[in-house]
């Protein structure tokens, strides 16, 4: 039988756990350790957005299946209105449901869902992980409840577009000029000139990320001081939830490299919100990945930076704590 | 009631949920079969919003994992077209006797739809429905392999590994990666032999194909129409529908959790439409 990133697949300690939280019975599934490991220590996986426990191409029970591994025991569960669980959604706009998830729309079934594995397992210490919504959703649960000891987080949004407005006019310098890079790159791409003259192409982005690029080459310069500025878009509720964990709690943030969230958060959250701060985190960026880091390198990548993280600030080691 | 659990079958753990009802409109019961890969993801709201519709009509709904996917026992690379047979045939012995039905009823989304007419016969299945079903399996992994390329562009901005690149990479590793998921060889090669339009399941109807199509008067997908002829058109009971209704098996604007719109059709059919004992029960 193969297997992937060391992650054994077949006939796993997992267990069907269901809990109440605001009324709403939410499922999900406890993974016991399979080694020795840190004592009471856990791993609370978050969904993404609107998705289910599972997560996109499995990640979540691959991550399971390899914290336990690690001696962790593990509990991914859906929010309500997603997945198995009871309740609805107010709505189901995807852009607004994103923007309540942001602004914690999902904190209270966290902390329940806290609460539950607790009582079904006896973890005393706990890791939030999750993946861009369920990552933003870890931060706000380590603010509300201090079992939380660590944030694993992927793609972390720290902005809020405003559905109102112009995307190009809200994203940073650098993820501009990412943008204008891959259109330039397409110079001399045939196909590419034909969605340009068929009317396929988002002449408002190439426009704009033109002239900012111009506007830069001509004018002021960058905008990294010495002093903390919330520039505009930033997420005050993040950055409240950060400025009540920073120091307190442990954190290793994610990224892949052209994720639009990556730029966020260096250009306008560490550039500027933290300028003249410490950084008390941990930062990875992973090449050649998209959002849900699908390639097999990226994959690979994600699993190896966590071991590495976790062995440095927890202990733990493949095949279990000597 | 929803009541999760796992199935056992070959050593190994099915994921399942069963809906059951307060009063049961007779003895049949539907087992609910998912489509493959990140189709599986886009469904899965929609898949359990339909199954709580059934369970309100009266009729037991059993939800599942293939091995490989969901909760299920295996990483996804070690299921392939007989683990599928077997977890359908585990899942059926299991519902039926939990249950006590006298018939039973499978239904899919896509793949999921593929496969429940495939083992309709295995299974003496009372009837199937299917919403867009895949009639080959070798047009859906060509799709599936055009995802990996646009993954591809939107990572580098160009396909650093065309097809062929990637099929001879499958050769030799064994895997390919298709949105994450990694299918095996063998399933590729298995998956890639079905086709439903050349070669007809063993099971002859009744059924409902249910074509959700862009726009009303529309005709439905070319699979639908061949899965519909080759598979279902000799039994008078079945049927052919079309309803405007977005992909919901792909990424949307909108949460696709389903509504009556959707759900309607597929209750209908497993209600009053599909052949059933007729006597209230429970």
């Amino acid at each position: 039988m193969q297997t992937v990133y060391g992650v054994p697949a077949l006939n796993l300690a997992e267990r069907i756990v269901t809990f109440e939280s605001d009324g709403v019975r939410l499922p999900g599934i406890v993974t016991s350790p399979t080694a020795t490991g840190p004592d009471k220590l856990g791993l609370l996986l978050l969904s993404p957005g609107l998705k289910h426990r599972v997560g996109p191409h499995r990640l979540h029970l691959k991550l399971a299946r390899f914290a336990a591994t690690r001696g962790l025991h593990v509990f991914r569960f859906d929010f309500h209105g997603t997945g198995d669980a009871e309740g609805e959604l107010p709505g189901r706009e995807v852009p607004d449901l994103h923007e309540r998830i942001q602004n914690g729309f999902f904190k209270g079934d966290a902390v329940n869902a806290l609460r539950a594995f607790k009582e079904e397992t006896g973890v005393e210490r706990v890791i939030a992980c999750g993946l861009c919504g369920g990552a933003i959703t870890a931060l706000y649960l380590a603010d509300a409840d201090s079992m939380v000891d660590g944030i694993i987080g992927f793609q972390l949004p720290v902005k809020v577009l405003d559905q109102e407005s112009d995307f190009a006019d809200q994203i940073s310098e650098e993820y501009s000029d990412f943008i204008l890079m891959l259109y330039l790159k397409k110079l001399f791409n045939p196909d590419a000139w034909r969605n340009f003259f068929t009317g396929k192409s988002e002449y408002g982005l190439i426009r704009k990320t033109i002239t900012r690029r111009l506007g830069r080459l001509f004018g002021a310069g960058g905008r990294e001081g010495g002093e903390r500025s919330i520039p505009e878009g930033i997420n005050r509720i993040f950055l409240q939830a950060y400025d009540n964990v920073a120091g307190r709690v442990k954190m290793l943030w994610i990224y892949s490299e052209q994720e639009r969230a990556r730029y966020d958060f260096e250009s306008e959250f560490e550039k500027c919100c933290l300028a003249g701060s410490e950084r008390p985190y941990t930062k990875r960026i992973i090449e050649g990945s998209n959002h849900e880091m699908a390639p097999d390198d990226a994959q690979e990548h994600l699993f190896a930076l966590i071991d590495d993280w976790l062995e440095h600030e927890y202990g733990t080691r493949p095949g279990g704590a000597e | 009631m929803e009541a999760f659990d796992f199935i056992p079958v070959e050593g190994e753990n099915l994921f399942s949920i069963i809906y059951r009802p307060a009063r049961r409109l007779n003895g049949a019961g539907v087992i609910m079969i998912h489509p493959v890969c990140e189709e599986k993801l886009w469904v899965g709201r929609a898949s359990t919003n339909l199954a709580r519709a059934l369970c309100d009509a009266g009729v037991p709904v059993l939800r599942f994992d293939l091995r490989g996917y969901g909760d299920s026992d295996r990483a996804h690379h070690d299921m392939n077209l007989s683990t599928a047979a077997a977890d359908i045939r585990a899942a059926a012995e299991h519902f039926r006797t939990s249950e006590n039905l006298t018939d039973l009823h499978l239904f899919g989304f896509r793949f999921g739809g593929t496969l429940a007419l495939r083992h309709a016969a295995d299974v003496a299945a009372a009837s199937v429905a299917v919403i867009n079903p895949l009639a080959s399996g070798g047009a859906y992994l060509k799709k599936a392999l055009r995802s990996n390329l646009t993954t591809q562009m939107s990572i580098f901005g160009e396909v650093r590994e065309d097809r062929e690149t990637l099929l001879a990479k499958m050769e030799d590793s064994g895997l390919l990666n298709i949105d994450g998921y990694h299918l095996s060889r063998e399933f590729y090669t298995d998956c890639s032999q079905i086709d439903l339009s050349k070669k007809p399941v063993d099971w002859r109807g009744p059924g409902l194909v249910l074509s959700l199509v862009r726009s009303e008067g529309a005709a439905a997908d070319g699979d639908s129409r061949r899965v519909f002829e080759a598979c279902l058109a000799s039994d008078p009971a079945s049927r052919l529908t079309t309803l405007p209704y977005s992909p919901i098996w792909s990424e949307q604007k909108i949460f696709a959790t389903g509504c009556p719109q959707l759900f309607d059709p597929i209750v209908d059919w497993f209600t009053n439409s599909a052949p059933s004992p007729g006597s209230e029960v429970g």
